[in-house]
């Protein structure tokens, strides 16, 4: 058998040929370019060299050169292994250098056998066939030549393709590009339109909501007004069931009334419109007050209603008819779910977890709330879901505006959690101190301030008040003319204090002496020159001294200094108290 | 003694009536105008002792009522009511600054009416 080397840069049809070749027998050997194959001819000495013509390097016509140049004994038989396609050039190149035999792939295996088979018949070449150099050279370059015509033509081919398809894809980007340019601009002038419109909407829905129930208000009041009228018997005499029919109208009516009343309410919070007059008041006047407005409803159900106060506690800081507002809102509920003889308590206590808050809770033996409704019951429009409480319970906004007006108070309101029978409304109001009120002016540049200015304006009519209303114009006359003299930051002013005959306005200012006296007579001119206080005839009384805090000894943490310039402060304003009632 | 005379600006005839019946039940004279215009015109004609103002009326809002009224030398002291289904917020203090008596919203119970035009009626009457 014969050794035979196989030179093909493709090693598929290397194996392809030393497989069939292999099974016959034969020793094989294998290269993959021209120069491994000359050294493995002059180390192995094969009977018969099949080789590719197409190859990276050299060249099957260069290595048939190259191998023809080597020693006599060297040389084997050559068969060139090509493209079909190249054929008609494989042959003349083998014939232009002495190769006898061409296998042109793909090549049936019987025919491979055959030629290899031929060549081996014919032993080694005896001597180096000479063919004509020249003709050698045309063959292998027109070859070359083809190949590489036909290798640009494919490469022009696929740049056409490709260029086609970049054009193409070229076309969709720019389409893309272009949709998504307007779709950009599209969501820009949305996103515009809408924080422009945002507002307006805000506005629009409070002046609709406002419209609405003031426009429900005047049929209201006419059903109202004829109920009464037929109750009270301007419409004649009535029997029992009639009056008991018109005392479920007007019970049903006021119903309504305190739904607008709510929905009003609720609007101007989402507004940032609820006013809040704030002033020192005393929680268990208010909580009393409250209670004495639902006495009726608790009665007519054999509910009863207690105070608990826990401890002596401090004035908050806080809108009376608001914190009422809220109390009563709260007892409302409290009667509507409780049960029959059972009894709703009202807890004031100073707030353990800050004792800077004063906490009071609403506390009844109702049906409670399910943990899951707890937070939710402060949300606008929130009802709780319960068929056994299927009756009407209005439109959800009551605990709403609870939460608001508390929020507007710096409180908070929320449901205990801890509570095993019925429910327990807790909220928290800031208790009044001088302290918190005036913790924000004393410090300037990182330092306490050493003098403060205590100014003070007592309104009292010259004839004693016709009314409550002409007092309260006159106060708040005054209330508006000192906060136009105040500057924000550096001034704060006290609530009023309302006393037997006159109303005692307290602003402590953060100024030095000049400043002061500036002030001072700011206000004077101010409150003079309001004709509607003078043609009252009522004089107020302005006074003001400088409080020096050198020798407080003004160390130790900000928090005990303030409560020291605080505590001086109360000093002041209850001496000055004490001699206006020394005065009278 | 004659009747006092209240002169009542609505332009809600149902409202009209209501209040009719229910002032005409404590023994005041009772004349009403359904608009701004009318309202001058009667209280010119018919020298009220109590004027009852609603503020949203047809041919000029209340407000220009009450300035009407409010420099006319005849009818400046007559005391004027407001009472409206408008926001107490933003009209009160508007109300009571052009002279008003007092601002009740509606719906208003009668024993708060009544108490006001009493009291309206006293002022006038007192120094007499």
């Amino acid at each position: 058998m014969a050794t035979i080397l196989v030179v093909d840069d493709n090693d598929m049809n290397r194996s392809v040929l030393t497989t069939l070749l292999g099974y016959r027998g034969h020793r094989m050997l294998e290269a993959s370019n021209g120069l491994e194959a000359i050294d493995r001819t002059i180390a192995e000495r094969p009977d018969l060299i099949i080789t590719d013509i197409l190859m990276p390097n050299m060249d099957g016509y260069e290595l048939v050169q190259k191998l023809q140049a080597l020693d006599d004994e060297q040389q084997a038989q050559i068969i060139f292994y090509s493209a079909t396609y190249l054929e008609g050039e494989a042959r003349a190149l083998a014939r232009a250098c002495g190769v006898c035999h061409v296998i042109c792939k793909p090549a049936e295996p019987e025919n491979i056998l055959k030629i290899v088979d031929e060549a081996l018949a014919k032993g080694r070449p005896t001597e180096v066939p000479a063919g004509p150099k020249g003709a050698l050279h045309g063959e292998a370059i027109r070859i070359l030549n083809d190949k590489l015509y036909r290798k640009v033509m494919e490469i022009e081919e696929l740049n056409d393709a490709l260029e086609k398809r970049v054009a193409g894809r070229t076309l969709d980007l720019e389409e893309a590009n272009r949709a998504l340019r307007n779709e950009i601009l599209a969501r820009e002038k949305a996103q515009a339109d809408s924080l422009r419109n945002r507002e307006e909407q805000l506005k629009m829905k409070g002046e609709f909501l406002s419209h609405v129930s003031h426009e429900l208000r005047s049929p209201l009041g006419v059903v109202h007004q004829f109920t009464t009228i037929l109750l009270d018997g301007l419409g004649g005499a009535l029997n029992q069931d009639q009056r008991e029919y018109l005392e479920i109208m007007l019970r049903n009516i006021n119903q309504l009334k305190y739904m607008i009343d709510d929905l009003l309410e609720a609007s101007r919070a989402e507004a940032g419109k609820l006013v809040v007059r704030r002033s020192s008041i005393s929680m268990p006047d208010v909580v009393a007050h409250a209670l004495e407005s639902m006495t009726q409803a608790s009665k007519e159900k054999g509910i009863g209603l207690k105070t608990d106060s826990r401890s002596e506690l401090p004035a908050v800081y806080a809108d009376p008819a608001r914190v009422s507002q809220v109390l009563i809102n709260l007892l409302d509920n409290a009667v509507k779910f409780s049960p029959p003889d059972s009894t709703i308590t009202v807890r004031t206590e100073i707030f353990a977890d800050d004792p800077s808050f004063v906490l009071v809770s609403v506390i009844d033996c109702g049906c409670g709330i399910e943990p899951a409704d707890a937070e939710r019951v402060f949300d606008r429009l929130y009802q709780v879901k319960d068929s056994r409480q299927a009756s009407r319970q209005g439109l959800g906004l009551g605990l709403y505006i609870c939460k608001e007006i508390l929020g507007l108070h710096g409180g908070a309101i929320w449901i205990d959690r801890n509570c095993r029978a019925g429910a327990t409304f807790h909220f928290t109001l800031p208790a009044f101190t001088t302290k918190n009120m005036i913790a924000p002016i004393v410090i300037q540049n990182d330092r306490l301030v050493s003098s403060l200015a205590l100014l003070t304006v007592e309104v009292s009519p010259a004839t004693p008040w016709r009314n409550e209303r002409e007092r309260e114009r006159a106060v708040h006359k005054v209330h508006q003319i000192l906060e136009r003299c105040m500057l924000a930051d550096l001034d704060v002013l006290y609530p009023v204090q309302n006393q037997a005959e006159s109303d005692v306005f307290t602003i402590v200012a953060r100024t030095d002496q000049r400043g002061g006296g500036v002030m001072v007579s700011r206000v004077r001119n101010q409150l003079s020159r309001c004709s509607e206080l003078s043609e009252a005839g009522i004089v107020c009384a302005v006074d003001c001294e400088f409080l020096e805090f050198e020798n407080l000894g003004l160390d130790g943490p900000p928090e005990d200094r303030i409560a020291r310039i605080a505590s001086c402060i109360d000093d002041r304003i209850k001496s000055k108290d004490h001699q206006r009632s020394a005065t009278r | 003694m004659t009747l006092k005379k209240i002169l009542l600006v609505e332009d809600d005839q149902d409202t009209v009536r209501a209040m009719g019946v229910r002032l005409k039940s404590r023994g005041y004279d009772l004349v009403v105008a359904p608009d701004a215009i009318a309202a001058i015109a009667t209280a010119r004609k018919e020298k009220p002792d109590v004027v009852v103002l609603d503020l949203g009326l047809p041919g000029g809002d209340g407000f220009t009522v009450m300035q009407r009224l409010k420099s006319n030398v005849d009818l400046m002291l007559v005391p004027i009511i407001v009472v409206s289904a408008r926001d107490p917020l933003l009209n009160e203090e508007r109300a009571l600054k052009a002279g008003a008596e007092a601002f009740l919203q509606k719906p208003v119970e009668n024993d708060e009416l009544l108490t006001v035009i009493e009291r309206a009626l006293s002022k006038v009457a007192g120094p007499v």
